[in-house]
């Protein structure tokens, strides 16, 4: 049986990372990137867990992860049309300067 | 203090906060992996026949996950109506 | 007493008539594209929501011989399969959604006239129903996100449906982003769940671990759901995005988000928190929430001058009013919970939609150009004021009931500072009611014209008032479901778990 601390740790550190990411980056494109990390640390935890039975495989965590890709692809897809537009109308893709909804 | 200090002096103080938090929740306290399952509800396959395991993954997706998977072919759908709606370039008829 | 469907090709069928009707609606509009039809497509999602308000019925009738329907598909039996679970609680929230659905799609008949791209407007109006009504059926909770993911996606693009001036691309960028991160954040808290029981069924979650002793992963995985299940119920620390994307989504769109989407997420919030922790667990955290949300809402509205941003702040507000009745624990909170769940999507709904007719006739959303209003548009005025009444809970009105019962729970499971201050709040909360009232019933400038709206938005409104007022005074019918809807969720827990294991 594979022990499970350094798949929690890389995932624990993908979390922080994608949060991380989220918090300080200005780019609209790696915001995305950003929750396209954090979606993807779920399903490395998923895909760890299913080793953990010994001497089996758990098919359960893989099929969820195949359709999880799927779902989190297409936000990612409306997302950067979305930045297309915002550009049409800014023209910059920052997102400090979306700042003309106060209050 | 200015204000872009105060922030980025708030932000390492989050990154450094959630990262003590995981750590401390990984090193820690046990994660108990599969303590409270049950029998009558998992499936299970066999290391042993290395070749075959990829065959018999994805028949576990047909077979049990069905439901799902109709599901995900909506989503897909409503996917490509929403980047429709979002580029398409035409004018109001006013 | 518990029906199990599993042969064929079976789907539920408010759910089967919306999807059906949501991808039949592509065609609809492509043939009254090549054609030149006028409103065809209108016609159509009016028919889709009917048919599925009426189906809605049927399952009310199906679901009352016998307590819980378990639907599967295929002969793919649960617990390894995903599967749809109805009971009457599923009912109830499906009853809301084509009810108030269809009273949007009527309204948008005439809201909506000049714009362009509207096949793909309806048919995203469609999915989004769909997928809600996919969220309160599901009994798995991969099933969950799925429709989850269906309805969010769906609302990030009506939010930003008028994409030829900035404020809608922003505010749906905004939302988009939090809204996403949610999602990973639900994905997460489900990663650790099947971690800890090797399934996603919620029955089989639930009788492994409901009433363990809480280790912190357990604290972890319930962290998780809040801020997942939260972000799009607009709990406060979560809510940032409520006040940008509800005024410049379009009045209609915005009438079904706050009306029905974000109760959606607190259903789910209540569904899982009841099936997988005991309510010991999450009284205390969840009233600390709601008075955070309550308190923090109520004093941002009384700063605003834009209508529409003060109805937003106003439906975070109502969620912490909500969340009392989740703190209480009870059947009965949980019933005065989904009682102002219908209560709030007529009176919210309708205030949204009075305000974009006024937003429609007159071009502007600032309150202190409004003044007057009522003696120009004096039908939509008579709804709005009938819907701040209903919203600050006035006796008479359908608001008074459902927040009586929502804090007498409160006081009736030991949280009585709980109904205290929720009790302080919906006082503070007529402050601003009373300001928007005066605007409407001032006298007009000079040079100030307007004239009423057109007929199916008017007509839309009024029956709305009319509703309002007489639930307020014969509440029995509405009181008699919820409370078999919450009885369903809190005692019938076991007939639930039963269903599904056998």
């Amino acid at each position: 049986m594979i022990p499970l601390i350094p798949f929690l740790v890389s995932v624990v550190l993908m979390f922080v990372i994608g949060l991380a990411g989220l918090i300080v980056k200005r780019d609209m494109v790696r915001l995305l990137m950003g929750v396209e990390i954090l979606f993807n640390a779920a399903n490395l935890f998923f895909i760890s867990l299913s080793t953990q039975s010994a001497g089996y495989i758990d098919p359960f965590a893989h099929s969820i992860v195949m359709m999880a890709i799927v779902l989190d692809g297409t936000v990612i897809a409306v997302g950067l049309a979305m930045v297309m537009n915002v550009y049409k109308h800014y023209g910059t893709i920052d997102i400090r300067k979306l700042r003309r909804l106060k209050w | 203090m200015s204000e872009r200090r105060y922030a980025s002096f708030l932000t390492v103080l989050a990154i450094f906060g959630a990262l003590f938090v995981a750590s401390w929740l990984t090193l820690e306290a046990d994660f108990p992996a599969f303590q409270y399952s049950a029998e009558y509800s998992r499936r299970l396959i066999p290391e042993e026949q290395f070749g075959d395991i990829a065959t018999l993954a994805s028949r576990y997706l047909w077979e049990h996950r069905a439901l799902d998977l109709t599901g995900q072919a909506f989503v897909i759908v409503v996917a490509v109506v929403c980047c429709l709606a979002l580029l398409k370039q035409t004018e109001a008829r006013h | 007493m518990v029906e199990l469907v599993s042969s064929g090709l079976n789907l539920p069928l408010p759910l089967a008539v919306l999807l059906l009707g949501g991808l039949l609606s592509l065609g609809v509009g492509k043939l009254a594209e090549w054609m030149n039809i006028r409103r065809l497509r209108e016609a159509w999602i009016v028919l889709v929501s009917a048919a599925g308000l009426f189906s809605v019925w049927m399952l009310y009738q199906r679901v009352q011989a016998v307590s819980v329907i378990v639907m599967a598909l295929w002969e793919q039996n649960p617990p390894l399969a995903g599967c749809f679970e109805i009971d009457m609680l599923s009912v109830f929230m499906a009853g809301s959604i084509s009810f108030i659905g269809l009273l949007v799609a009527v309204y948008s008949i005439s809201y909506m006239e000049n714009e362009d791209r509207l096949t793909e407007f309806y048919t995203l109006i469609t999915f989004m129903m769909a997928g809600m009504t996919g969220i309160v059926m599901a009994g798995d909770l991969f099933t969950l996100f799925i429709f989850w993911e269906l309805m969010s996606l769906s609302s990030y693009v009506l939010v930003a449906f008028l994409k030829r001036t900035w404020g809608p691309i922003e505010a749906g960028f905004k939302y988009l982003l939090m809204s996403a991160t949610a999602g990973a954040f639900l994905l997460l808290s489900m990663s650790v769940l099947y971690g800890m029981t090797g399934t996603l069924n919620f029955a089989v979650l639930s009788v492994n671990l409901r009433g363990v002793e809480i280790t912190p992963w357990l604290i972890a995985v319930f962290c998780t759901l809040i801020v997942g299940f939260g972000v799009k119920s607009a709990i406060v620390p979560l809510h940032t995005w409520l006040p940008d994307a509800h005024p410049e989504a379009p009045s209609p769109i915005s009438a079904l988000l706050s009306g029905i989407v974000i109760e959606t997420g607190l259903y789910a919030m209540t569904r899982v928190f009841f099936l997988v922790f005991e309510p010991g667990v999450f009284k205390l955290p969840i009233a600390f929430l709601s008075v955070l949300t309550m308190t923090l809402a109520n004093v941002t509205a009384l700063l605003q001058s834009d209508i529409k941003r003060l109805l937003a702040y106003s439906s975070i507000a109502q969620i912490g009013y909500m969340l009392v009745g989740l703190a209480s624990g009870t059947a009965y909170g949980v019933m005065g919970l989904f009682l102002h769940v219908f209560n709030h999507s007529m009176m919210k709904g309708m205030a949204f939609l009075a305000s974009g007719s006024i937003v429609h006739e007159t071009g502007t959303r600032d309150l202190g150009r409004l003044r007057g209003i009522g003696k120009m548009m004096p039908i939509t005025s008579i709804s709005l004021f009938i819907a701040l009444l209903g919203l600050g809970g006035v006796p008479g009105t359908n608001g008074f009931i459902s927040k009586y019962h929502l804090f007498s729970a409160a006081f009736g499971s030991g949280l009585g500072w709980l109904g205290i201050i929720g009790v302080l709040n919906s006082a503070l909360s007529m402050a601003y009611y009373i300001r928007v009232m005066q605007v409407l019933m001032g006298s007009p400038e000079e040079g100030f014209k307007a004239h009423e709206a057109p007929i199916p938005m008017v007509t839309v409104t009024l029956m709305m008032a009319v509703i309002i007022v007489f639930l307020g005074v014969w509440p029995a019918p509405i009181l008699n479901f919820a409370t078999q809807a919450s009885k369903a969720l809190v005692d019938g827990l076991l007939t639930y778990i039963g269903a599904v294991l056998g």
